[in-house]
């Protein structure tokens, strides 16, 4: 009878009846032990489109696969550093251009596959098909040389150039273990339906509309930061795909499922009593402005950082994101490595922002609007239509913010294809990205790259600093590396950082223990469900 | 009795040439939608192969070229014109970029979900609309009639995602009748369907309201009405075919309005379909899955037409004879 009330009745009732029969059970009733069984129902945001990881680069179906294929490696979620899975042990060539991996020898893919050094091999041969139209995965295997099967346990992976950043990526699921004996079905049929060694498999996935994923019995390799090694606890995860917040909110509040993904930052502090709100700071770039430094005028540098300076990133995320998203302080976020606290203080000054755009010769006149020889001082912003978490209303917030010290900045809302071919061939003069990785490679695979999306930066230092991170395998001489890189990039002004992505997960409370994984996205292994 | 089983045998034969003189003009409305949903390839401003190779990063140069080779961009516009009109004859659009599943399984995966939505919400469309429409010229109850007449304009003028909202909170999250998303079974389809069914009624209430007050006032039902029918009789006897014709035509349209109306139904309510399917093919500018969508549009569209017009000849068979001079 309390339940249904709950379910039924209002904030208020519920809020009471909360505190008062179900306040004393929370911790003791639900139990802390792990229950087996139960299935938990997920309501997800995005339709993954393809669930093949090697294929899609999209976080919809990393949230998908992450459960069923599992990786060489694993990267602990709160430390970061590369741990075994199913790669027992491996060494990397000084050069980091050789990666010799000792597998695991009890490991099965849920087809009944063996997962053997054939098998990597294939996997990775696959990746770097041009005709698998690998959207990601074949980025983070450049210079592929091959791989080489020493023995059935041991294999070597070998590059042309030094790849320290490969092991990272050998812990995603973008180079995820897959069977195989899939391959020959087709790169659309693997979209539909991928195997692999992980605790779950994909029983169903119904285009945009959802996906169930059903435990494997027999599991036994999970990673070392999991709670238990063993099969996962759930029965079954049901993930549906609901586009619409409110909707999904209210599936939530009513019981009609169990968790949500992408909670709204304006409502995650109504998820009170019988619901709860885990949050998990992403790594990768952090939310930011790139200006476009090989377009006049904003080749100068002196204008770039007056831009910056103009910038109230302070004002930008407790308005918008009402404080849910922690503001930048770098161009990487602090849960990736290599991180560097580049901007503690902000770099928000609108006084000394108008002082350095006067410097720059562009002059307030009359209306308001800077103007040099006749010239207003605007640029155009290009970004991608429909905008995830309102970044259409934080480009209008922006644009207001530079009206006040005289940059007239133009709105131009593309479909995400536009945008991209639009920065490829360096067209846009103001854009904005974020990029989830867990390695500070992403600096160079992101924003500095020879066929690059967003503009490559014009600072001459950069692209050596970038690259000879990746020809270091010592983890201190890469942070280094990667510290110098991020103050250049902040000095420059060449991408003004704005925002943290910050995953916002809602449960109830009957569910337990779903984790996050390095990309700060939920896991299931470990969840459970207590009813 | 003889005669009119003669009149009506001669009726049929008409009614099927008329179909037949009606698919006939049906090939250049389709000829003209292919050759649209061809030419929107390269009308799109900007490069197609860059662009949809766009979503994940930097693409190669070998992955461009790839790309190029297989949706055959790399030969000359006649040649890719006429494999395409070729291809989609066989209902092959290609592949989707978004997905790699070739089109035609997408559409094939996504009608039925669509069909049972647009069926559902059109049936319930008729039955609300007929139904308020020959209730309020029925009753002599005067609120009622009032309420009955001014309930269609409110139905066509809310919209429609409003209206999924407002049914979601209600009926799924108040009462809990119904599931707010998903498409498992009748209670999945109760929602969507009664969302896009609204302005639907709307409608067909209004023009069958139009043509039962028209036909009311002809001479025959002043007849009736002399030789003692009752309100019902009078209406379910004699005005209700006259009445029907322009209704008819309306419903056509509606079937026609039904897809934009089921991209917001399947989107709010979470659903596998035609409308969800479209919009994330333009967002991610997936240029086969739109030539396909455009394509299914052009042949739904004349099929609707030649139903209409057939339906149209059945219940006036002047409609044939008229054409035929």
């Amino acid at each position: 009878m309390g339940r249904e009330s709950i379910r039924w009745g209002g904030g208020l009732l519920a809020l009471v009846l909360a505190t008062t029969a179900c306040g004393g059970d929370a911790t003791s009733g639900d139990g802390d032990q792990p229950r087996q069984g139960g299935v938990l129902t997920f309501a997800t945001d995005a339709d993954p489109a393809c669930i093949d990881p090697h294929q899609s680069p999209t976080a919809a179906s990393q949230l998908i696969t992450r459960g069923v294929v599992d990786s060489l490696v694993a990267q602990d979620p709160e430390t970061l550093e590369i741990k075994p899975w199913l790669a027992e042990s491996w060494t990397v060539s000084p050069d980091a251009k050789r990666f010799t991996f000792d597998l695991r020898d009890d490991v099965t893919f849920s087809d009944g596959e063996r997962f053997d050094a054939a098998a990597v091999k294939e996997n990775f041969d696959r990746i770097v098909d041009p005709a698998t139209k690998s959207l990601l995965a074949a980025g983070f295997l450049t210079g592929y040389a091959g791989t080489t099967v020493v023995d059935p346990h041991t294999v070597t992976v070998a590059f042309d150039q030094p790849n320290a950043p490969f092991l990272q990526a050998a812990s995603t699921a973008f180079l995820g273990m897959e069977s195989p004996a899939t391959f020959t079905s087709g790169q659309q049929e693997l979209c539909q339906k991928v195997i692999g060694s992980g605790p779950f498999v994909v029983d169903d996935y119904v285009r945009q509309q959802k996906i169930e994923l059903a435990r494997r019995p027999d599991y036994q390799w999970a990673p070392p930061d999991r709670e238990h090694t063993g099969a996962a606890y759930l029965d079954r995860v049901v993930i549906t795909v609901v586009p619409e917040n409110g909707v999904r909110l209210g599936s939530l509040r009513t019981g009609q499922v169990d968790a949500m993904a992408n909670v709204p930052p304006r409502e995650a502090d109504s998820l009170t009593g019988d619901l709860r709100l885990l949050t998990k700071e992403q790594p990768g770039i952090a939310y930011s402005l790139v200006l476009n430094a090989r377009k006049e005028p904003w080749a100068d540098v002196t204008l770039r950082r007056a831009f910056a300076k103009s910038v109230d990133t302070e004002q930008i995320v407790s308005t918008v994101y009402q404080g849910k998203y922690p503001r930048a302080t770098s161009v990487l976020t602090p849960a990736t490595p290599g991180y560097t606290n580049v901007l503690e203080r902000g770099q928000f000054d609108r006084a000394a922002a108008e002082e350095l755009f006067d410097q720059a010769g562009w002059a307030k006149g009359p209306d308001g609007v800077r103007a040099k020889d006749g010239e207003p001082l605007t640029v155009e912003w290009t970004y991608i239509s429909p905008a995830r978490e309102q970044r259409d209303v934080l480009a209008q917030l922006v644009q207001q913010q530079l009206r006040e010290v005289g940059v007239q900045i133009r709105l131009n809302p593309l479909p995400i294809g536009d945008v991209v071919s639009k920065q490829a061939k360096g067209e846009t003069e103001l854009s904005d990205i974020s990029f989830v990785r867990a390695d500070g490679d992403v600096l160079r695979t992101t924003l500095y790259s020879p066929r690059g999306g967003v503009p490559a930066s014009v600072d001459p230092e950069l692209p050596g600093l970038l690259s000879a991170a990746t020809a270091t395998i010592d983890p201190e001489r890469r942070a280094a590396t990667y510290e110098r890189a991020q103050r250049r990039i902040v000095e420059q002004s060449t991408a003004v950082p704005v925002y943290n992505p910050t995953y916002l997960l809602g449960t109830s409370k009957a569910v337990h223990d779903i984790t996050f994984d390095p990309q700060g996205l939920p896991a299931f292994h470990d969840a459970w469900v207590a009813r | 009795m003889g005669g009119s089983l003669i009149v009506a045998g001669r009726g049929r034969g008409e009614l099927g040439g008329f179909v037949l003189r009606r698919l006939a003009a049906v090939l250049p409305v389709l000829l003209a939608a292919l050759t649209l949903s061809f030419a929107m390839i390269h009308l799109v401003p900007g490069d197609p192969v860059r662009t949809m190779l766009g979503a994940g990063g930097p693409p190669t140069l070998e992955q461009e070229q790839a790309l190029r080779h297989e949706l055959g961009l790399d030969r000359p516009i006649p040649a890719q014109y006429l494999d395409f009109l070729g291809n989609a004859v066989l209902g092959d659009f290609g592949r989707s970029i978004n997905t790699g599943a070739p089109v035609a399984d997408l559409i094939g995966a996504a009608a039925p979900g669509s069909a049972a939505l647009a069926v559902t919400a059109l049936a319930l469309g008729c039955l609300l609309g007929a139904g308020g429409a020959l209730l309020a010229e029925i009753t002599r109850w005067r609120p009622l009639r009032t309420v009955l007449n001014a309930l269609p304009v409110l139905a066509m003028s809310m919209p429609g995602y409003w209206v999924a909202i407002l049914m979601i909170q209600i009926f799924s999250f108040q009462l809990g009748w119904f599931p707010a998303t998903g498409q498992d079974g009748f209670a999945a389809l109760v929602l969507p369907a009664a969302t896009m069914a609204l302005p639907a009624a709307g409608v067909i209430a209004q023009v069958l309201a139009t043509g039962l007050r028209q036909a009311g006032a002809e001479s025959y039902v002043l007849t009736a009405r002399s030789k003692g029918a009752g309100p019902w009789r009078v209406q379910f006897r004699h005005t209700l075919r006259n009445a029907s014709l322009p209704t008819i035509t309306v419903v056509g349209t509606t079937v026609g309005n039904l897809l934009a109306a089921a991209v917001v139904a399947e989107t709010v309510f979470g659903r596998q379909g035609l409308g969800r399917l479209t919009v994330t093919a333009i967002t991610t500018h997936d240029l086969p899955v739109l030539q396909g969508m455009v394509a299914l549009l052009g042949v739904l569209y004349v099929a609707v037409n030649l139903v209409v017009d057939v339906v149209y000849a059945y219940v006036d068979p002047r409609v044939t004879s008229g054409r035929r001079e």
